[in-house]
């Protein structure tokens, strides 16, 4: 993940950042000059100037907060800038409205849910397409969809809802979408944060064909390594602000991070520890089935205290199935469920669904399992003195800084959001964490503060189950790891003696 | 807890948006009025008049004040968790009719025993008329929206059928049960003004509502409506909440009914549910779910409601255009809601 670096972090902010270099044979499809949004006294983006030029994939490297979905926002036409403007193949443009970008040749694939997943990718199009009608011609827009997909060599199921799809093949279908529309410049916002590693092998040849074209890939991500491989040029931004610019030949991976986080990362070494007595015991679990996901379907797994066993696989093969029942959201239908203690600490893969209300105060989330204690109630009621004195010692602890205790949680940005979950879960001593998908959206340092905090559990005492998508972050932390398929656990490997891309290879099953 | 309430929004944008929307309910309303070829000014003028011009007049903006509170109340805790209970006129209606069948029965008793009584079983009909979708809702999942609905019509014509039918009263020919017998009349405060005690009742509703805001089961109503994810994962019993909170409605809607019919004309009449069925429920919304909100905003629909029946004499308008206006405050109110969650949200 991290790596310590050389502190040449001064040298790289002397380059020049103002203005846009020239590269004459290519011309510019789009020009941002001078972008400033403010939203109330947060500065969102300030005098941001980029160009997006045909034939290059330009990577847009940020941590969270640095100015990226507000960029692409303004970008869509969702959001109108407060200063500068956009040229569009020379021409400057104001974009009103949420398809007005896609009108001028700039199509958007979103994080997530671009996609409507009760519709179909046939009617997804026709939704999307600047000069929808209310006739919609489905056998055309279906014919339309498939001839760009041969063109482009690629297989999409556009007639089936797209709920049914995997990530990678919503994803594919969004861009190929954004390409029938006529977009020239394809915008990619975080691309990878829900793909497997055999699905980003599919991706990056894809990208490289669209440039091929042509056309302009824009590629917005907090992950070094995928620029690393693709990027023509990179514009780092922080805190609003572009602090720097490099082109492929000046590309080095110490020198991005350093301009990213603004400072020299350190790495944590990593200590195996003996694992002591089982704390959960999943003895041929079956959890019910959904219509739109997996559940468990005879699961064996135990977890001892002090290891990290790291869950492996597919998305939708049963993993949230696995995080909730062990964390006794919901009761196995067939099976047994063995755990020594009730006190189970659950970070959710969906935080803005199940790890925080975004609409109640910090406070109140703090108080999720500690609204029954005693010693916050004065005569039946909750006494906000001492919750607020409890709530701050905590926020100190779990370094979150905000104005207020009494602020919505939705102020605050990914990262703290994420620190505030692991407080409120960590904060009961837990024997027993599920950690679903944990640095999903973080930005580095984020992240780092996350792992910290499941390897200090660990060293506490805690088993650890994290489960996660991500065979790189399974394979930095785990004890050891094992697969989910089909709602089954299986095998059990040991990170250190086995490689990331060996074991890419045997759960990708070829199904490319 | 009032922390989050001290983090709302600038609260001159919220006073500025609330002036503007007056503005519109003013403009609207005079041109219904005058396309009802009324004078705007005399009509607002005679509302204001009758609601608020003389003792009498605001003793009966009271009369309508007391059901109308309660039934807003009791709405608050159901809609805190996104419950949209609209069966408060079917509520009003089984509890008016519990009311009546104790104080037509028990009617030799002493008052202090048929009143409390009678509102005790006022209170249990109403729940009860909320349990069916309470159960539906939380079992099956079915839509309260659509159950409390649908229980309107079966239990406001269910009265209609027994007030035409077996409890019909003697003397007139009206949907309408006999007078009770003077025992079972609400008492009033002072000689011949029709102002009763049920107004004792909104106060405590008032402060137990306060003493809930603040309670640990206040927390959890509010951490329900805000996430059914962390409602669970913090233990909270949702199928049981959703139980408790409607019937808590539905009681104090029955208690409006009893007030209804124990407090205006002294006996049951079909129509005991018009109009503070609705209302109530508009009261609550426009009183942001918070109490003291909730109170204030049933003032204002009650006032309104006084006025507008004064409209016919004072202004030759028929009492029916209240409901209009009624129905053109909440719109703007909803549209100027939309408004402020925008104005508040920023990523």
């Amino acid at each position: 993940m991290l790596h310590v670096v050389r502190n040449d972090f001064n040298t790289s902010l002397a380059r020049p950042t103002e203005g846009v270099e020239e590269c004459p044979e290519r011309p510019a499809r789009v020009r941002i000059v001078g972008i400033g949004k403010s939203f109330g006294e947060t500065v969102a983006l300030a005098n941001v100037s980029l160009d997006f030029r045909a034939g290059e994939v330009h990577a847009i490297l940020g941590e969270n907060g640095a100015g990226k979905t507000t960029l692409v926002r303004i970008l869509s036409g969702i959001l109108k800038p407060d200063a500068g403007h956009l040229e569009i193949n020379g021409k400057d443009v104001i974009l009103t409205g949420r398809k007005d970008g896609a009108a001028h040749g700039i199509g958007i694939v979103q994080q997530q849910d671009g996609l409507i997943g009760e519709l179909t990718g046939v009617e997804n199009y026709l939704i999307d397409h600047p000069k929808a009608s209310l006739w919609l011609d489905r056998s055309q827009a279906n014919s339309e969809l498939l001839q760009a997909a041969k063109t482009l060599g690629l297989t999409v199921k556009p007639e089936a809802l797209v709920h049914e799809l995997t990530v990678g093949e919503r994803q594919r279908l969004e861009i190929l979408i954004a390409l029938v529309i006529g977009a020239d410049v394809i915008i990619l916002d975080e691309p990878t944060a829900a793909l497997l590693t055999n699905e980003v092998r599919v991706l990056i040849p894809l990208i490289r064909r669209l440039v091929q074209q042509g056309r302009c890939v824009v590629y917005i991500t907090h992950k070094l390594d995928e620029v690393m491989e693709i990027a023509d040029r990179v514009t780092v931004l922080r805190r609003g602000e572009v602090v720097g610019r490099f082109r492929r030949s000046e590309l080095d991976k110490a020198t991005l991070i350093t301009a990213m986080v603004g400072r020299v990362p350190e790495k944590m070494e990593l200590e195996v520890r003996a694992p002591g007595e089982v704390v959960v015991e999943l003895d041929e679990v079956s959890v019910a089935v959904s219509r739109t996901r997996r559940g468990l379907d005879g699961a064996s797994l135990n977890v001892r205290r002090r290891e990290i066993v790291g869950i492996a696989g597919v998305v939708g093969n049963g993993q949230e199935a696995l995080a909730e029942v062990l964390r006794g959201l919901v009761e196995p239908i067939k099976g047994e469920l063995r755990c020594v203690s009730r006190r189970v600490a659950f970070i959710p893969e969906d935080r803005a669904r199940d790890g925080l209300a975004m609409t109640l105060s910090i406070a109140d989330n703090l108080m999720l399992y500690r609204h029954r204690d005693r010693r916050f109630r004065t005569r039946g009621r909750l006494n906000m003195r001492t919750i607020s004195k409890f709530v701050r010692d905590m926020l100190e602890r779990a370094g979150i800084v905000s104005r207020s205790v009494a602020l919505p949680a939705s102020s605050l940005s990914g990262g703290n959001q994420q620190k505030l979950v692991i407080a409120r879960e960590f904060d009961l001593k837990p024997d027993l964490i599920v950690a679903h998908n944990p640095y999903r959206g973080l930005d580095v340092s984020a992240a780092e503060a996350v792992r910290r905090a499941l390897l200090k559990a660990r060293d506490e005492g805690a088993a650890v189950v994290l489960i996660s998508p991500d065979l790189d972050d399974l394979f930095d932390i785990s004890s050891r790891i094992v697969f989910l398929s089909n709602g089954r656990v299986s095998g059990s490997i040991d990170p250190r003696s086995t490689t990331v891309h060996a074991l890419g290879a045997l759960l990708g099953g070829g199904s490319m | 807890m009032s922390l989050d309430r001290a983090a709302t929004v600038a609260i001159g944008q919220r006073a500025g948006l609330l002036a503007v929307g007056i503005g519109v309910v003013i403009f609207l309303s005079s041109a219904i009025f005058f396309l009802g070829r009324a004078d705007p000014i005399l009509a607002f003028r005679v509302m204001l008049n009758g609601a608020f011009g003389s003792w009498s007049g605001f003793s009966e903006t009271l009369l309508r004040f007391s059901p109308l509170a309660l039934v807003a109340l009791g709405l608050v805790p159901s809609l805190r968790i996104g419950l949209f209970n609209i069966g408060a006129p079917g509520q009003i209606a089984a509890g008016g009719l519990a009311a009546a069948l104790i104080s037509l029965n028990l009617g030799g008793l002493p008052a202090y025993l048929v009143l409390p009584l009678a509102c005790l079983s006022a209170a249990a009909g109403g729940a009860l008329c909320a349990l069916v979708p309470a159960l539906l809702r939380a079992r099956l999942s079915v839509s309260e929206i659509l159950s409390t609905l649908v229980f309107n019509f079966i239990t406001v014509l269910f009265l209609q059928y027994l007030l035409t039918g077996p409890m019909k009263g003697y003397r007139v020919n009206l949907p309408e049960s006999d007078a009770f017998p003077a025992n079972a009349f609400l008492p009033t405060f002072v000689h011949g003004s029709r102002a009763h005690v049920g107004i004792l009742l909104v106060i405590a509703a008032l402060v137990a509502m306060r003493a809930l805001e603040d309670s640990p089961i206040g927390y959890r109503l509010r951490l329900l409506g805000a996430s059914r994810s962390l409602g669970r994962q913090a233990g909270i019993d949702e199928a049981h909440m959703i139980i408790a909170t409607l019937c808590v409605g539905g009681a104090a809607a029955g208690i409006a009914g009893w007030m209804q019919a124990a407090g205006v004309d002294h006996r049951l009449y079909a129509s005991i549910a018009d109009p503070i069925g609705y209302t109530g429920l508009f009261a609550a919304l426009m009183g942001g779910l918070q109490s003291i909100g909730v109170v204030v905003s049933s003032f204002f629909f009650a006032a309104l409601l006084r006025g507008g029946d004064t409209l016919q004499i004072g202004a030759d308008v028929s009492p029916e255009i209240t409901g209009v206006l009624v129905g053109l405050i909440m719109l703007v109110m909803a549209a100027m809601q939309a408004r402020f969650r925008r104005a508040g949200v920023w990523s």
